[in-house]
């Protein structure tokens, strides 16, 4: 069994969901599989309409990874400042977060590259304040970062236990194009 | 993999009379400003290839270098100006206002690696079609152009069942937090991976 069949397993039940871009034609260079959690963010209900806002545009930001744009990746832990894409503390853990940072709250989606240019996402948590039931991450080495860490790794062992994420020292090893290091 | 695409996101901005949705105006708005900033960050490093370098840049722009890096790394702050220093600085350009219609677009062949089972259960177009689905029934079942055909519905949980993703196609239940282990358990985690 490899990670390409569990993944079909997980699309099939609907443990894992492909995000597609929202609009017919745009161009899908890489792959972003979600979790039923991010799903629900992503496609509501909200319970306001600054909710359905700010969730409308952390799906355009997920998108810029499935499209293909240009991505920043910082592969070293508490440096990511502008970068979309963040490798968290511990590095050998491979746990990266993609950085939606506007409006506020910025949003932070955890998940694991299952083979390059193939990100799982499979948690959230919002950065600064709480929001949408959730408590905020706040400063790098909050508790609360550790926690959501921990999540996204329980959720991996659920879908893939017994399969790593892929490792590297080098964005082209997780982005193979549109990508630069931060 | 040749999979259709679900186009009920575009519903209320096709229809022509009814409100468009506040998300969907914040996705759109978030959207060109990503696709801005692809567009001038391909064009720096088009000219990076050429010799330009961040530090030049931003000399002819009167400009900070870090805030050049900061702008180059990121969207989040640009304006109308700022997208015009960029062009200009970079590559003696300027935006062309153009338009084009967000309707009506020709599919996409590739959606997914070939290994990708895409095509067996499209769970997001289902889920968008649904409110559509509805409104079809309260209206007499008059059928709705570009529907897809309705998916079995999947057993209604027993409660608590969804706690867990990996239950099979049990609809996520229709709440925007969610359901998490306790924080006790999980600072317990923690613990042992500290001390580990």
């Amino acid at each position: 069994m490899s990670i390409r069949e569990e993944i079909n397993r997980r699309l099939a039940t609907g443990a894992l969901l492909l995000l597609e871009p929202a609009l017919v034609g745009d161009p899908v260079e890489r792959t972003m599989l979600i979790s039923p959690e991010i799903d629900r963010l992503l496609s509501g209900p909200w319970d306001t309409e600054t909710d359905e806002r700010r969730a409308n545009r952390l799906r355009s930001d997920l998108e810029r990874f499935v499209t293909g744009q240009y991505i920043g990746l910082c592969l070293t832990p508490y440096e990511a400042q502008t970068a979309y894409m963040g490798r968290l503390d511990r590095p050998e853990d491979e746990v990266w977060d993609i950085r939606s940072v506007d409006p506020s709250p910025g949003l932070r989606v955890f998940g694991r590259f299952a083979e390059v240019d193939v990100f799982v996402a499979l948690t959230w948590q919002p950065r600064s304040k709480d929001w949408g039931g959730r408590k905020a991450l706040r400063g790098g080495k909050s508790l609360e970062w550790h926690l959501a860490i921990l999540e996204c790794h329980r959720l991996w062992e659920e879908l893939f236990s017994g399969f790593q994420p892929i490792r590297g020292g080098e964005v082209r090893d997780y982005v193979s194009a549109n990508a630069f290091h931060v | 993999v040749t999979t259709s695409q679900p186009t009920h996101f575009m519903y209320e901005i096709e229809a022509g009379d009814i409100p468009i949705p506040p998300g969907k105006l914040a996705y759109f708005q978030e959207r060109l400003r990503n696709r801005i900033y692809h567009f001038v960050l391909s064009r720096f490093f088009e000219a990076e290839r050429n010799g330009l370098t961040k530090a030049l840049l931003a000399r002819r722009l009167g400009s900070d270098p870090a805030v050049i890096s900061r702008l180059l790394g990121a969207p989040g702050n640009w304006t109308l100006d700022t997208v015009s220093n960029l062009l200009l600085g970079i590559a003696a350009e300027e935006l062309e206002p153009a338009s084009s219609s967000v309707l009506n677009r020709k599919h996409r062949n590739f959606v997914a690696p070939d290994w990708l089972r895409t095509q067996e259960y499209n769970w997001i177009a289902e889920k968008q079609a649904q409110p559509l689905r509805q409104l079809a029934e309260r209206g007499g079942g008059a059928p709705i152009p570009g529907l897809p055909p309705a998916i079995s519905p999947a057993p209604v949980p027993e409660p608590g069942v969804h706690l867990s993703l990996c239950t099979g196609r049990t609809p996520p239940p229709a709440q925007f937090g969610r359901p998490r282990p306790s924080r006790g358990l999980l600072q317990e985690l923690l613990g042992e991976r500290n001390a580990a």
